[in-house]
């Protein structure tokens, strides 16, 4: 074939669904996560990994094995299965899942030990580079491979000269020194033995910590404690330039650097177990239960409450939105499809106008004042059984999940904003002033909303404030900043509004760390469960309490 | 070069367009379509074009411009700010008919790339609809030719449109096309345009003039006239045995008609359906005669208008005729992603003409409106301005006045799509984008490249020097070092697509920072130098590089020479060969052309230039860079090692001409080699690559381990101890990751650079002898810093003992739990060509004899300790455990160990 003839053409843009159409999940999880629990992932469950990863990293060094990357990845896979199969091997039958357990799990059905060895994550660092480097490291356990040591780079991760990692890194050496998996078989290639893997299980498995004080209290110092002579560096965000429209950096400032503000997390979290024990296993109770936390007992406790109740408001707001996109996706779709072509912008006005026809069904000519104090009076003409504003503030988050609609996402609007209005303190004034890099606050939001109401507004005349605003406008400059990834949903071409069907539905809420708070907790004792499986705050997490709120 | 992927389906390269045209080199762009997606354009096509000077203008159909424009709310008028102020947009002169010809012209420094065909300029026309396209690149006979006609075309259309601020940007834009070189040949790809003959008549002269009888006549297209007459009418002037209609359920015409024609044409006909059965664009008549076909493809499609009209009369249109062989033409009809069925005549009849509704035409033509300096707009229309009129901006308006001849604005008015209104607001003009003839401007002669437009260390008198061009054209297209690196184009701010899950590694501001990186305009030329395709040539960039460092104007075909070459070494020893004789040329003939520039020692250069080379090394591995792409220090490796080879060709045709001296090359070239390819212990930047892995090996540079032999070779040759020690874990490395290939290529070059003979057997066995230079101190140190032990010392005994080795080491506690102790025995067994070795710690105490056959003997430190043995050591248990990291324990009974 020579080169001048002519050539079907193929895509540059790749189509891909795209996570946050929208910009609100990076509110939660770039500007609010990191300012609320500094340092602790989603998926940073397990304390004791804390102490294994530290113990790692000290063998390492301590056996001068090739400071390079790649050899550290290696050692790191290869004894996190080790270990994994040490958990899954636990004689005290904890129930533990292992980093990993997807990959180890079948292998000890499928096969008779001795078990061979292997490595359970395929990405570099294992488990560790996953989940848990970022943390230590930012709890100062960890100097991550690039850290400056003088004029030169260090090539590989290595603890920090701080008291806290070496105390953590005997504590867990302790722990497991006097098993002859440590003794013999650490660095072996030999299979495995089941009475050797049940020996370290019965010491390593992540289950033990709360056993065993001193480790317990080493990991404990890991996240709550400060080296000497050094303060504690604030919870940082990224500026979003000069923009009045955010307190990111005021919260950051106030709230005293990032272990204090940790340890504040972790003690609110405690005084809501105290008060629902569902919230260790319950996202929903996690969620209703930070927004209705009991009354706080210190100044610090109410900052930090007023945080975290901000967050759970952020989120009723994101899905009260998303059923706006949602249906105006759906609808836009259709309306496109029948018309054979793409949507003026008066068109668009008007199908946003439409929606709302629900369900539930409201006047859409009716002022949104008027609907406002319906809701506010429990008395709204939608059915009977359907009374929003007798709902807990989740249950009217999980309505309009459920309803999908955009008048569903409109009520849960106006009643979210009535029970905000009844909020105050310091901290949930900040918090309620996040906002993203591309979407205002929620305070922003609700100050926008008052002020249609104020001028007369209807409900369709609010859909399409909302359409627009936080719809319209921000997918389109979102989708655009991520070509050649094609993620629009729908998009101005040739003056007409084009909608696109891949992908097209809710999207959902970023992870606001139920189980790392449940997990870390318990392992760290701070919590425990009852003879019913409930759970009570333990003698430990009392102190902590204490010593935190005073 | 031109960016092709295969589709494995139909065989058949494809072109995507997007890639093909919007790069970050690009100083010009010129395209003609019918309509055009302002909002695909303005907030992602041209923010890949990078930064001004950039000289664009689209000239479009008038009557889609205004539809679109129309379109625009007052909430969304920010969709034009780019428009007439940072590039031109222009409605394409058009007659009666459209203005439909669909032709995208971009040009780089060095080539330039016209596709013509049937792709709007929207997400649909270039990238994901099914549309054809005639790719041509100057420097190639029909490239050289197509562009000359489309050049001479299109200015015949700015000539049409009389207006001064586009003919002002084509002449520009002429000033910046490369000048031909290619000879015209007959019987290859040409430009059609309508403007003088219609493109039926051109097709028919053509195919007759070479056949008086035609079997095949093939067709596809989005759109007929309605009664079929275009194609109807070519039946009959070619009259083929057979005529095959591809289409689609969506084909526009009336099928009564068409299918009517069809049968009483004499032909054999056959019509069949693309499936999937969606829309297709593209438009293409073959003709086959014989062993003889034609293909004509672009922008017309089987109407009248389009086909039998010249333009005026009917639309503008541009298409490309192309020989091509019978099986080519059918090739030419099946997109890669379908398949076809085929139709009865009575699925014919279901077809139907769709009509485009044209909407009532304005009663007033705003022609033009121009910014001046006091924010006052000119304006131009038809008629001319009648009493009560103003301009309004969709959300202020001003009176219009006529003023010292012209009709202007009273005060200022702030929006840029404007339109005249009645004194009430009444729309009476179509809507028109305000020029902005500062921005315009500026767009032409600004470089505003932030972050700087050349490395820190050189001054601006250095950059005259063949070094100091190398090293500026090396800042300005590729990133060498990330702290330099600088927030790019237009419309990509804020979070970027690689969102990181939070529950990942990757933290924020990684991936703030790697976004940053990514709008670099620079990031986009590692795809050019990574996407080609093997036995392509020598990338482009790496021409560009040469051009920049070459001190006289090329005098070959080096798009020629580039596409006959996968050796960068060859590419620069003919080159040299060819200045030699230019040299001889130029003193023979004494001619009175300017003196050539001759490259001058500069102390000072050299300083500023090496610590660039310096720094740049030492950036290779900072992490961030692998964002960009993760072979992208490749690319930088490659780039450099090319800068190298030109600059010894440079010492060795006269030392005094180079700003750097051999002994600088040599050891900058270590400090490039030393952090790229490592020692051979997972320190190198190779080492993070799976250089396996066919889908990496295929995308580095062909000929860089060739390159990398000769670079090697000549600073290893002149070898003293200290050379070859500090050089043989980098070589070994380099040849355990098969980057170093001692070819034929590199000894010509280095023999060019040596003034002598020197054979590839010599290059490859004095690499290999520094690779393989050793000695006990040599082994031992290297050995210790491998396991990271305090201190080894051997101690050869006599031979014939069972025992002829000692070692002393220090840094080891327990020698059976030490990973690495077996890797130690096996090492000096290796080394010493022994068996049996006894290993003595002089700080710990113990000691350990090992010998094949026999247990390991363990005694360990302290008075009273026992003789402790293993099981006995079978032949090859040793190394088996030591490339396990094994420890011996394993050996040992573990009671007896416990």
């Amino acid at each position: 074939m020579t080169e001048t003839l002519p050539r079907w053409i193929a895509a540059s843009l790749e189509i891909k669904e795209g996570r946050d159409p929208l910009g609100l999940q990076t509110t939660t999880q770039d500007r609010l996560m990191p300012l609320l629990l500094p340092g602790v992932l989603e998926l940073s469950v397990r304390a004791r990994y804390l102490s294994f990863h530290t113990f790692l990293l000290d063998e390492y060094r301590r056996r001068r094995l090739a400071p390079d990357s790649r050899s550290l990845s290696t050692f790191i896979k290869h004894r996190e299965w080790e270990y994994g199969l040490a958990v899954l091997s636990c004689p005290h039958e904890c129930g533990s899942v292992p980093v990993g357990a997807d990959r180890i799990r079948p292998l000890m059905r499928q096969t008779n030990p001795p078990y061979p060895r292997g490595e359970s994550v395929e990405s570099p660092f294992g488990g560790y580079g996953l989940y848990y480097r970022s943390p230590l490291a930012e709890f100062g356990i960890v100097a991550r491979a690039g850290t400056m040591l003088g004029d030169t780079p260090i090539t590989v991760d290595v603890l920090t000269t701080s008291e806290r990692a070496r105390r953590i890194a005997d504590a867990f050496r302790a722990s497991v020194e006097e098993t002859d998996y440590y003794q013999h078989w650490f660095l072996s290639v030999e299979p495995l033995p089941a009475d050797v893997l049940r020996d370290y299980g019965a010491v390593g498995c992540l289950c033990r910590l709360p056993h065993l004080p001193e480790e317990r209290d080493a990991v404990h110092d890991a996240l709550f404690g400060t080296d000497a002579a050094v303060e504690s560096a604030p919870a940082g965000v990224p500026a979003l330039g000069d923009d009045i429209d955010d307190t990111s950096e005021a919260i950051a400032v106030e709230q005293g650097g990032a272990v204090v503000q940790r340890r504040r997390s972790f003690a609110h979290y405690l005084t809501i177990v105290a008060h629902e024990p569902a919230v260790v296993d319950n996202g929903s109770s996690f969620r209703e239960a930070l927004w209705s936390s009991p009354t706080p007992v210190s100044d610090g406790q109410d900052l930090v409450a007023g945080h975290w109740s901000a967050l759970i408001a952020k989120d009723v707001w994101q899905d009260a939105i998303c059923s706006v996109w949602s249906e105006f996706c759906r609808a836009g779709l259709s309306r496109t499809r029948s018309l054979g072509r793409g949507l003026t912008w008066l068109e668009t006005q008007e199908l946003a106008r439409e929606l709302a026809a629900g369900p539930p069904r409201i006047a859409s000519d009716a002022t949104i004042a008027a609907v406002a104090a319906q809701l506010a009076m429990d008395n709204t003409p939608f059915a009977a059984d359907l009374r929003p504003a007798r709902m807990t503030l989740e249950e009217l988050r999980r309505w309009t999940v459920v309803t999908d609609s955009a008048a569903s996402g409109l009520v849960a609007l106006l009643e979210l904003d009535r029970r905000a209005s009844e909020r105050s303190g310091h901290g949930w004034t900040l918090a309620t002033g996040v906002r993203s890099a591309w979407q205002p606050s929620l305070r922003s939001v609700r100050d926008g909303l008052h002020a249609l109401s104020e001028s007369g507004a209807t409900v369709a005349d609010v859909l399409w404030w909302l359409t627009e605003n936080f719809v319209l406008r921000t997918h389109e400059r979102i989708a655009y900043s991520k070509l050649p990834e094609f993620t629009f949903r729908f998009r101005w071409e040739e003056g007409l509004l084009r909608f696109f069907d891949h992908g097209m539905g809710r999207f959902p809420l970023a992870a606001i760390r139920m189980r790392a708070f449940s997990l870390l907790s318990q392992d760290l004792g701070l919590w425990e469960r009852d003879p019913d499986e409930g759970a009570v705050v333990s003698p430990h997490g009392t102190a902590f309490l204490e010593e935190v709120f005073g | 070069m031109t960016t092709y992927s295969q589709d494995d389906s139909a065989g058949a390269a494809r072109i995507q367009p997007v890639t093909e045209l919007f790069r970050s080199n690009v100083v010009a762009f010129w395209a003609t379509t019918y309509n055009i997606d302002l909002a695909l354009f303005n907030e992602f096509l041209l923010g890949r074009l990078g930064e001004p000077p950039l000289n664009i203008a689209i000239l479009a159909d008038a009557d889609r411009v205004a539809a679109t424009l129309a379109r625009i709310p007052s909430e969304k008028v920010d969709q034009v700010a780019l428009i007439n102020s940072r590039w031109l947009l222009r409605s394409g002169p058009s007659g009666n008919g459209r203005f439909h010809p669909k032709s995208y012209l971009a040009v780089t420094p060095t080539k330039a790339t016209l596709l013509v065909g049937s792709g709007n300029l929207s997400a649909s026309g270039l990238d994901e609809g099914r549309e054809v396209f005639t790719a041509f690149v100057s420097g190639t006979p029909d490239g050289d030719d197509a562009i000359d006609v489309w050049r001479t075309w299109i200015r015949r259309l700015v000539q049409r449109v009389d207006d001064t601020r586009l003919a002002e940007r084509f002449a520009e834009l002429e000033s910046r096309l490369p000048k031909p070189v290619s000879p015209r040949i007959t019987g290859t790809a040409r430009v059609l345009h309508n403007l003088d003959e219609a493109l039926a008549d051109q097709l028919v002269a053509t195919v007759m003039a070479e056949s008086a009888r035609v079997d095949d006549l093939i067709v596809t297209a989005p759109f007929f006239d309605r009664n079929g007459i275009a194609l109807t009418s070519l039946i009959e002037r070619l009259s083929p045995q057979r005529v095959t209609l591809y289409m689609t359920t969506a084909t526009s015409v009336d099928g009564v008609q068409l299918a009517t024609a069809l049968q009483t044409s004499g032909a054999d006909v056959k019509v069949w359906l693309y499936e999937p059965d969606r829309f297709t664009h593209a438009k293409v008549i073959g003709a086959i005669a014989g062993s003889r076909g034609w293909i004509l493809s672009g922008s017309a499609n089987l109407s009248r208008a389009a086909l039998t009209m010249t333009a005026g009369t009917g639309n503008v249109e541009l298409s490309v005729i192309t020989p091509a062989s019978p099986s080519d033409v059918w090739a030419a009809f099946l997109p890669p992603d379908a398949a076809t069925r085929e139709l009865s005549f009575a699925d014919l009849l279901t077809l139907e003409y769709a009509t485009e509704a044209d909407g009532d035409a304005p009663s007033v033509r705003l022609l033009s409106a121009v910014a001046i300096a006091d924010g006052r707009i000119d304006v131009v229309c038809e008629p001319t301005l009648q009493a009560g009129w103003r301009l309004g901006d969709l959300a202020t308006h001003s009176a219009l006045v006529v003023e010292r001849n012209a009709t202007r604005t009273v005060g200022p008015l702030p929006g840029r799509l404007v339109q005249i209104e009645s004194g009430d607001g009444t729309p009476l003009s179509n809507r028109i984008v305000v020029d902005d003839p500062k921005g315009l401007d500026a767009a032409l002669r600004v470089r505003a490249r932030t972050g700087g437009d050349q490395p820190i260390e050189l001054h601006s008198g250095d950059l005259d020097t063949a070094v100091g061009k190398a090293l500026v054209y090396l800042h300005r297209n590729l990133i060498m070092d990330v702290t330099e690196a600088a927030p790019g184009g237009a419309g990509s701010g804020g979070v970027g697509a690689d969102e990181s899950d939070s529950v990942t590694d990757d933290d924020l501001w990684e991936r703030l920072e790697r976004e940053q990186l990514g709008r670099d305009p620079r990031a986009n030329n590692y795809g050019r130098l990574l996407g080609q395709p093997a036995g392509l040539g020598v990338s482009e960039p790496i021409l560009e590089l040469l051009e920049a460092m070459r001190d006289r104007a090329p005098t070959q075909d080096r798009s020629a020479l580039a596409s006959t070459s996968d050796s960068v070494l060859r590419l620069l020893r003919l080159q040299a060969e060819e200045d030699d004789d230019a040299d001889d040329d130029d003193e023979d003939q004494d001619t009175a052309d300017a003196p050539r520039r001759r490259w001058k020692p500069e102390t000072r250069v050299r300083v500023r230039a090496r610590n660039v080379l310096r720094r740049w090394a030492a950036a290779q591995n900072d992490p961030r860079l692998i964002w960009i792409d993760h072979l992208a220090p490749a690319v930088n490796f490659s780039m450099v090692a090319t800068t190298f080879a030109r600059l010894w060709l440079a010492v060795a045709d006269d030392p005094d001409r180079c700003e750097l001296r051999a002994t600088d090359l040599a050891d900058l070239w270590f400090a490039w080699m030393r952090p790229f390819v490592g020692s051979g212990r997972g320190d190198g930047w190779l080492d993070q690559l799976d250089l396996k892995d066919d889908a990496v090996r295929g995308r580095l540079p062909a000929s860089l381990a060739e390159t990398v032999a000769a670079l090697s070779w000549l600073t290893v040759r002149r070898r003293d101890r200290d050379t070859t020690i500090a050089w043989q874990p980098v070589l070994s490395a380099a040849l355990d990751r098969a980057l170093l290939e001692p070819t034929e290529e590199a000894a010509r070059f280095v023999s060019h650079v040596v003034h002598a003979r020197v054979e590839r057997s010599r290059v490859e066995e004095d690499l290999l002898q520094c690779i393989e230079f050793i000695d006990d101190d040599l082994w031992c140190e290297r050995t210790r810093l491998e396991l990271a032990l305090d201190a080894l010392r051997l101690d050869v005994g006599s031979t014939g003992q069972a025992v002829s080795v000692r070692l002393h080491i220090r840094g080891v506690n327990n020698p059976l739990t030490d990973p690495r102790l077996p890797q130690l025995i096996v090492a000096t067994r290796r080394y010493r060509r022994c068996d049996g070795l006894a290993t003595f710690s002089d700080d710990e105490g113990w000691r350990l004899v090992v010998t094949t056959g026999q247990p390991v003997a363990y005694l360990a430190a302290g008075h009273g300790q026992e003789l402790v043995e293993s099981a006995v050591v079978e032949q090859g248990a040793l190394e088996a455990m030591a490339a396990a990291s094994g420890i011996l324990s394993d050996l040992f009974a573990r009671a007896a160990v416990a």
